[in-house]
């Protein structure tokens, strides 16, 4: 036990010092139980976000091979690692208008499987806040798109991957054989 | 129920299912076996009754330990009086297992001693009412079922050897591995072919320097000689590894066929039961082995024609009586291999197929016409049952009877790169299916070839041979392009790859390429832009949310790292042969031989004489007209696909040209392109609202311009 005895000025110094370190703390624990880390999109003129969580890599556009009866969102399959993939043209499928061409491959997965996401560039990660975000699309762009579940205060749009993933559209069954009797 | 038990109650499923399997046969040889084999067959039965007890003693399975410990007592009895069991005690030993099979796949089989386990009847509901007191059945709830399905792979070497059972997925994991291997001697074949000409290149550098250079060239060029010689001993390394992998690969995924005939005498036996019948299975599949896989595969279609041999084929009773048949009637499945695949023949005693009623059917349905059914040969119509919608049945039961069924048996079979028929002489007296199917899916040997840009790989299987064709010598026949063939043969019909594949058609060299592609007695010919060559591929699934793409049966990954489209050869094959409208789909190709017919339309010689150069050398029929009113009289007797015109011509200017053509009713379609020197944005403005398709500078001309334009327009 100390037996130093303390002075005034002191003492509130050390007051100082702790109300300082309660601050800091404070905004520390707020920070990691608020904000979310996600990968920034650029498409069009629009801003997604995906959850970090849910992206595997970022790859440059690699060759994809066109198969038949596809739709029009889905330019084909390419392989990554030695696993065959589905890629989707983010733009596309979102609705948003852009002429520009794909600049990067967004690997993602969720429950049901990987698939690929050709966005025009990468804007970076960010953390958002998750209080800030407003759920539902109110009327940004893609207000009535399922797979985008959210808008920040910046009107950067969330994209849901389980969403996307169990979107029964992604399923192309061409020749669907009945099973045995 | 502790972790352990759970894993020892797995592991006692798949020996009891395995050890029934083995009974079943047993009491089968008991009925039709000569004496001597019945004393073998009583023997082996009571060691494996006895083996049965006892594991289930182990893993605390009392109900089946009792039932064993009966059947071992009746089994004891005729073994060691030297005697040949009755058909009544037989009969009594298979209720006997179907109880303790039925105990074991209900998932009653906690240490509940069962107050009805003797012998009874064999209905599900009484099985299930013996056993299931009402705290057994909710425990039972509790168990986690492990799956008699064969989720485990047991490699079982020949001769004996000790054996180890593996997860599937682990040997999948180990499969994917031929095709890295596969990609690497790929990739080292392209290696030693740049080591190659780097050597030739140094080579015909050193001669063309001065000597001293030559001399210190003699070091690289001695270098290069060693790491050749390195590099064809590393790829010959790597040939004689790949070979014995794949070797290997293959024989570690191979069971005995005869491992699923257990399963087939239940079906037989359960289907019979039902239905009143007597029937017998005769298998005799030897030792041929399988790949795993596709003995899986072949479950389903071969439980599908047995039930229908025992459901519509085989007769009642009574009738097999009136006919003097024998009265259990005996169906039989035979297996052989040729040419590497194996040949599976299910064959059956009964009554068999009636064409008649099967062409009155098919054109019922509207499969077919009267016409067409008439002219079919009885073993036609007969295989029009595996185009689906037709049933025989004259009721629909639970077994069978709803039309759909030996569509899904060929689907089924031709999915795993096979082919399903009914053959043209019955062996037994009723039907016989003839089902073959590859014995392996390891590596196998692929044509690659590249349509529109994109590489496609066929299965060698199904190529006959590949030919070039001038297109000259393609024919419309029956509303497709075919070649018409000098030895007498029918026309052998042409499809468009790229257009099959739902790609944009090219231009067509004036020499193609024909893949001629056979299945099922059937003949196509792709036609493909190039033939890369023969290589050895593993075919992947494609992602999991393309559930089914026609005509695609999977992927493959080429050295490179992109990806090839594996052609679902058979399909294509018999959708195209079979599905007479679309038979249209080919007739576009003589139109595409004939170059397009361009109209350039301009009062200056330069530029006229500038546009026909390019235009002519790059393939168009060119037409010139030197003012509008010109043009327009060409236009109304000549058939022309694009006009390139000017503006500012004497007559008839390019605007009041294009807008006579927008007005008429036959020319309005026309695309027509504007080369002028108005470069002003109301000049532009002015020709978009006449109806220009493309508006083209003068001052900024530039050939590639006109050409994409053209080429896009025509």
């Amino acid at each position: 036990m100390s037996t130093h005895d303390w002075s005034q000025a002191e003492l509130k110094l050390l007051k100082r010092r702790a109300d300082r370190l309660l601050r800091l703390h404070k905004s520390t624990s707020q920070t990691t139980q608020t904000m979310t880390q996600v990968v920034l999109l650029g498409v069009g003129n629009e801003r997604l976000a995906l959850l970090a969580t849910s992206v595997n890599k970022i790859f440059a556009v690699p060759p994809i091979t066109p198969l038949p009866q596809l739709p029009p969102w889905m330019p084909g399959i390419t392989q990554i690692q030695g696993e065959m993939i589905s890629v989707v043209h983010l733009g596309q499928w979102l609705g948003i208008a852009t002429e520009q061409k794909p600049g990067c491959l967004v690997l993602a997965s969720g429950t049901q499987g990987a698939i690929g996401l050709l966005a025009d560039t990468t804007l970076g990660f960010d953390s958002i806040d998750e209080d800030a975000i407003s759920q539902g699309m109110g009327r940004t762009a893609l207000s009535g798109n399922r797979s985008a579940k959210a808008v920040t205060p910046h009107f950067i749009s969330i994209i849901d991957i389980e969403h996307l993933l169990a979107d029964e559209r992604l399923i192309v069954d061409s020749k669907a054989i009945s099973g045995m009797p | 129920m502790s972790h352990l038990d759970a894993e020892l109650l797995a592991v006692f499923r798949l020996q009891v299912a395995e050890a029934f399997d083995e009974l079943g046969a047993l009491t089968e040889d008991m009925r039709s076996a000569s004496d001597h084999d019945v004393a073998k067959a009583l023997v082996s039965a009571a060691r494996v009754t006895h083996n049965i007890k006892g594991a289930a003693r182990i893993a605390g399975v009392k109900g089946v330990e009792e039932i064993a410990h009966q059947l071992e007592d009746a089994l004891i009895a005729p073994r060691d009086n030297g005697e040949r069991p009755s058909e009544d005690t037989i009969n009594q030993m298979v209720t006997r297992i179907v109880t303790m099979q039925k105990i074991i796949d209900g998932g009653q089989i906690l240490g509940e001693t069962s107050q009805e386990n003797k012998p009874h009847q064999p209905s599900t509901q009484d099985v299930t009412d013996a056993e299931g007191t009402e705290t057994t059945q909710r425990e039972a709830t509790n168990i986690p079922k492990p799956s008699l399905q064969p989720m485990d792979a047991e490699i079982q070497p020949k001769g004996g050897g000790a054996s180890v059972r593996i997860q599937v997925d682990r040997l999948d994991q180990l499969m994917a591995h031929t095709g890295d291997v596969l990609r690497m001697q790929s990739r080292a074949a392209n290696r030693s072919g740049m080591l190659r000409d780097l050597s030739e290149a140094v080579r015909q550098a050193r001669r063309t320097l001065p000597s001293e250079m030559q001399y210190r060239l003699t070091d690289v060029d001695r270098l290069l000689a060693h790491i050749m010689q390195a590099d064809t001993q590393g790829r010959s390394y790597l040939d004689r590894f790949q070979s014995s992998f794949n070797a290997s690969m293959k024989r570690v995924r191979m069971l005995p066929v005869s491992g699923a005939t257990g399963r087939w005498r239940r079906i037989v036996r359960d289907c019979a039961q039902e239905l009143g019948k007597n029937v017998r299975l005769r298998v005799d599949v030897g030792s041929i082995e399988i790949d795993k896989h596709i003995l899986d595969g072949l479950a389903d279609p071969i439980m599908h024609l047995l039930r229908n041999a025992v459901d519509h084929g085989i007769e009642s009773p009574s009738v097999r009586a009136k006919h003097a048949k024998p009265s259990t009637a005996t169906i039989k499945i035979s297996a052989q291999i040729h040419d590497g695949k194996v040949q599976l023949t299910l064959s059956d005693d009964g009554q068999g197929i009636h064409c008649e009623h099967v062409r009155r059917k098919a054109v019922e349905r509207g499969i077919i016409t009267e016409e067409q059914a008439a002219s079919l040969r009885d073993d036609q119509a007969r295989n029009l049952l595996f185009r689906g919608g037709i049933s025989l049945a004259q009721q629909v039961s639970q077994i069978s009877g709803r039309g759909v069924g030996l569509d899904v048996v060929r689907a089924r079979v031709e999915a795993m790169g096979g082919t399903a028929c009914i053959a043209p002489h019955a062996i037994l007296g009723g039907t016989t299916f003839l089902l073959t199917v590859p014995t392996s899916l390891v590596a196998t040997r692929g044509l690659l070839v590249r349509a529109q840009g994109i590489v496609y790989g066929l299965a060698v299987a199904c190529i006959t041979r590949t030919l070039r064709v001038s297109v000259t010598d393609i024919k419309h026949v029956d509303g497709g392009a075919a070649i018409v063939q000098s030895n007498g043969e029918a026309p052998l019909r042409l499809r468009w790859l790229s257009s099959i594949m739902g790609e944009r058609l090219g231009h067509d060299p004036e020499t193609i390429k024909v893949v001629v592609v056979a299945h099922g007695g059937l003949r196509l010919g792709l036609v493909v832009d190039e033939v890369i060559g023969e290589v050895a591929f593993v075919a992947k699934g494609l992602p999991w949310n393309l559930k089914n793409i026609k005509g695609v049966s999977g992927a493959v990954v080429l050295d490179q790292g992109t990806v090839a489209v594996v052609v679902d050869l058979p399909q294509v094959i018999h959708e195209t042969m079979h599905h007479g409208n679309q038979r249209s789909e080919t007739v576009h190709v003589a139109p595409e031989q004939r170059p397009g017919r361009v109209l350039i339309v301009d009062d200056s010689l330069t530029s006229r004489t500038l546009e026909h150069n390019i235009l002519t050398t790059a393939g168009y029929d060119v037409a010139v007209a030197v003012d509008g009113e010109k043009a327009w009289t060409h236009l109304c007797n000549h058939g022309i696909d694009l006009v390139v015109t000017d503006v500012e011509m004497p007559n008839l200017n390019g605007l009041e040209l294009l807008q006579r053509i927008r007005a008429d009713d036959k020319l309005k379609k026309m695309p027509v392109i504007l080369v002028t020197s108005l470069q002003q944005p109301t000049d532009i403005a002015a020709g978009a609202d006449a109806g220009a398709d493309e508006y083209i500078v003068k001052g900024r001309f530039d050939q590639r311009t006109l050409l994409s334009a053209v080429a896009r327009l025509i």
